[in-house]
């Protein structure tokens, strides 16, 4: 088609072309951030109480719409981040990480393999009816049935013998041997407990948009219209009274598009989110019209070797990698100041118990170090000069894409040749339990939370050969003792004594390379606040202590 | 006339056929496995796995899977979403009002705004043609994401009139979140559009029978309503249609820029998580969609064109 037009015309429209694109693209550049967050509150669990009722409060959840609100399919972020406000179990894992019985008043071990719960009087669905102890023995003994298909079955009821109402209001649970890790485990989705006529007469429907749940939490479920939103009300008769919601309609939104969630939390159409895009970080964080808060998390970045043997079954490589790695530059670049260089898994959200053993511990830990040259030497002197590597990452993520960058960067100054392979997301999630998908790569970058408990066992078990999930092989016997060990041991002090020499025993000898561990991203617009800040949202009543703003 | 009707619908069933099948195969042989995306990363009992395979026709060969999919759609069930456990007709319906309001308000806009601006272009004066043919080459060009990025940034949180995202409740609601959306997704179409009508328009005015018109001095509306717009009448509503069809796959990107509860968005989600059954019941609504529009459009030239006519009633 020939056009005739005259050459004014032509530039008015590329200048207005070029104005719209500047105008509209900032925010989204390759360029790292020049200058990192520095004066946001770090390390809470918290944000300052809401102060009074507020009618209606719409927060996002950054992941996605949720699958299955049914909790034995409650494994992912916006599935637990949904759950948390409205089914609970009998234990609570608290804004601080720490553990005390919730749905249960009181918790007895007759024995090492014997754990009775008391349950606590006058607790309602929202219904109105009674929680039952058939209601708490149905609810757990879903995750025995394969038919089923509970994604919390293995490993966290591998060692549940039985599951038995031993009075009105009384549980027995009895485990092959000893689980110390069982009551952490209930304050999750894995111990929800759900009305059993609700459950058996929703049948398939149970959890879906159709069929809604039925528990005994602060908010009670009120509507989910696939696609867009789920509604929950306020439950004005929660047992636990200092929890009763200000927030009388709280409504969750499934953006995840990072511009549209971004421009919402400026106008104001969304209230707030846990995990704001990266790359409105600075923007949030300097925002009158909001507060930006980093709280406690579990999730690690890290190099995970696979099975494939190869070169970095070598300690010296694994080192090496692990010396030409800039933390800091991940950290601020990358994460814009919201993670921390790391040189453990390990972070202080994950300390659920014992802090002081294990702060004493972490700050006996090496710091991290960046230094091409001696992981040059280390390269020459084990012979592992023009080593050849390949290391998957998923597409379309720009934290790993960066850390490939930097790492195939830092190979060819140390004489190894470092191949990034970035393959789609739906194929790298393959990598994570299909070893014949695992078996073209040396390594592959994870992002992990531990199941967002803050017992360290959960992700240090992922390195011995009791998990199926030690894709490296790692046959470390003093990590696999101390994880043995502990899962055992019913006191904290000595699991977190256990846990400790596993660490350090981890820190020697990289079953993993750590990069950066996560903090958590919590982001309110000034209406409201009261939001939980840490990785505890995904199972605590994160909404609870929402209310207006000053 | 009802012999063309009939071989137009049998054309379009068989184009359904077809490209439910390759559809199918496309998802096929995709990287990644369903089940993958299912779990996840985290152990799941071998058990678990191989009733869910099972349950979900997964070590089936491709043609079984096909067939029996098919069978079930005949019967009007569409199957059962893999990852989120609920029939898939349940999650289509409730979205089908959002996508359609979209793509009928961008219909609307096409059609008034683009063919109206077309009208104008043609019958105005060089200096505003060219102005506005100007304006359309900057229209063009924008992707439908870049517009709706820019919309949002301009007028939802720039000047507060339209809210971000999301599909509102209640008609006025849902028409005022509606706005931005179909801008953002008539914007290039739309400039398109009025390109086509314009040219396809001085087209018509240049030939014989409406020159001959001018020179028997008929009045200038009978000339333009008989013979310009009646005859250019095919070319603007193929431009038409092929931009409604292009805009069912624009509805997808705005559907995800505004995050709307439509198909689109279902559509992309269902994609990432290899959700056959999901995939497979959007495409074939879709393509359903399309086949329909260009049966309407041939049945559109066969009443207004003449010549068309005595083709299709010839063959």
């Amino acid at each position: 088609m020939a056009l005739s037009r005259p050459s004014t015309l032509m530039m008015l429209g590329a200048i207005t072309v070029a104005a719209l694109a500047l105008t509209g693209c900032s925010g989204s550049s390759d360029e790292p951030a020049t200058s990192a967050i520095t004066d946001v509150p770090r390390e809470q669990t918290t944000t300052p109480a809401g102060t009074g009722p507020i009618d209606l409060v719409t927060w996002n959840l950054y992941s996605g719409e949720p699958a299955s609100l049914d909790w034995i399919y409650a494994y992912a972020d916006s599935e637990n981040t949904a759950l948390a406000n409205m089914c609970e179990g009998l234990m609570r894992q608290n804004e601080d990480m720490s553990l005390s019985p919730a749905l249960a008043a009181d918790v007895q071990h007759p024995d090492d393999v014997t754990t009775v719960f008391t349950l606590r009087d006058g607790v309602t669905f929202w219904d109105g009816s009674p929680l039952t102890a058939e209601d708490v023995v149905y609810s757990l003994s879903r995750h025995l049935d394969p038919a089923a298909g509970s994604y919390w079955s293995t490993p966290f009821y591998d060692r549940v013998s039985s599951i038995e109402a031993t009075g009105p209001s009384e549980v027995t649970v009895r485990f092959s041997q000893p689980d110390s890790l069982f009551e952490r485990m209930l304050a999750t989705a894995a111990g929800v407990i759900g009305k059993q006529s609700f459950v058996e007469s929703a049948g398939e429907a149970y959890g879906t948009s159709s069929g809604g749940i039925m528990c005994t939490g602060p908010f009670a479920f009120d509507s989910w219209n696939s696609g867009s939103k789920i509604s929950m009300v306020a439950n004005p008769n929660y047992w636990d009274e200092e929890m009763r919601p200000m927030v009388e309609k709280l409504d969750l939104t499934f953006v995840t598009d990072e511009s549209t969630v971004a421009n919402s939390l400026l106008s104001g159409d969304i209230d707030g989110t846990f995990m704001p895009p990266l790359a409105a970080t600075e923007q949030l964080a300097s925002s009158a019209e909001g507060s930006f808060v980093l709280g406690l998390g579990t999730d690690w970045m890290a190099i995970r070797p696979t099975e494939k043997a190869g070169p970095l079954e070598q300690l010296e490589l694994r080192q090496a990698l692990s010396l030409i790695l800039d933390r800091e530059a991940v950290a601020q670049a990358v994460y814009r100041g919201t993670a921390t260089p790391a040189v453990t898994p390990i972070q202080p959200g994950a300390w659920g118990y014992s802090r002081e053993l294990w702060q004493t511990a972490y700050d006996e830990l090496p710091a991290p170090v960046f230094d091409v040259e001696q992981a040059a030497e280390l390269v020459q002197n084990a012979g592992l000069d023009g080593t050849e590597l390949t290391i998957a990452i998923p597409a379309d993520s720009e934290a790993e894409q960066k850390i490939g960058e930097i790492l195939s960067a830092g190979g060819e100054q140390i004489g190894v040749s470092i191949t990034i392979e970035s393959i789609p997301q739906t194929s790298f999630t393959e990598l994570y339990f299909d070893e014949q998908a695992r078996a073209p790569y040396d390594a592959f970058i994870v992002q992990e939370y531990g199941a967002g408990v803050a017992d360290p066992v959960v992700s240090m078990s992922e390195f011995t050969p009791l998990s199926a999930y030690n894709y490296g092989n790692n046959d470390d016997p003093v990590l696999t003792q101390s994880v043995d060990d502990a899962l055992s041991a019913m006191d904290d002090d000595a699991r977190a004594e256990l846990l400790i020499t596993g660490q350090q025993s981890m820190v020697d000898n990289l079953p993993l390379i750590p990069v950066v561990n996560l903090e958590q991203r919590v982001y309110q617009n000034s209406r409201i606040t009261g939001a939980t800040a840490s990785l505890a949202r995904l199972y605590y009543p994160w909404a609870a202590r929402i209310g207006a703003g000053e | 006339m009802i012999r063309f009707v009939l071989v137009r619908c049998i054309e379009g069933i068989v184009t359904l056929l077809a490209s439910s099948l390759l559809v199918f195969a496309a998802l096929f042989l995709s990287p990644g496995d369903p089940i993958a995306i299912l779990i996840g990363n985290r152990s799941v009992s071998e058990e678990t796995i191989a009733s869910l395979r099972e349950q979900y026709l997964l070590d089936e060969p491709f043609l079984v899977r096909w067939v029996s999919w098919l069978g079930h759609v005949l019967t009007g069930d569409f199957g059962r979403s893999l990852t989120r456990r609920d029939d898939v007709w349940n999650l289509i319906e409730p979205r089908l009002g959002t996508t359609g309001l979209l793509l009928g308000m961008g219909l609307v806009a096409i059609i008034v705004v683009g063919v109206g601006l077309g009208v104008v272009a043609a019958m105005s004066g060089r200096r505003i043609s060219d102005v506005m043919l100007g304006l359309t080459s900057v229209g063009v060009a924008v992707p439908a994401f870049v517009a709706a990025t820019l919309l949002i940034t301009v007028f939802a949180v720039g000047l507060g009139w339209f809210p971000t995202f999301g599909s509102g409740e209640g008609l006025g609601d849902r028409l005022h979140h509606m706005v931005l959306p179909v801008i953002a997704l008539t914007l290039s179409s739309g400039a398109y559009v009025i390109r086509v009508t314009r040219a396809a328009l001085r087209e018509e005015a240049q030939r014989d029978p409406v020159q001959t018109a001018i020179g028997r001095g008929l009045p200038r509306t009978q000339i333009v309503r008989h013979h310009i717009v009646r005859n250019a009448l095919t070319p603007i509503a193929t431009v038409v249609a092929v931009t409604l069809t292009s805009m069912v796959v624009g509805s997808i990107v705005i559907e995800k820029a505004f995050a709307l509860d439509g198909i689109g968005l279902l559509l992309t989600d269902a994609v990432l998580r290899k959700d056959f059954a999901v995939v497979q019941a959007i495409c074939l609504i879709l393509i359903a969609f399309v086949v329909v529009v260009a049966l309407i459009v041939d049945l559109i030239q066969v009443m207004v064109d003449p010549r068309v006519r005595a083709k299709a009633v010839g063959r």
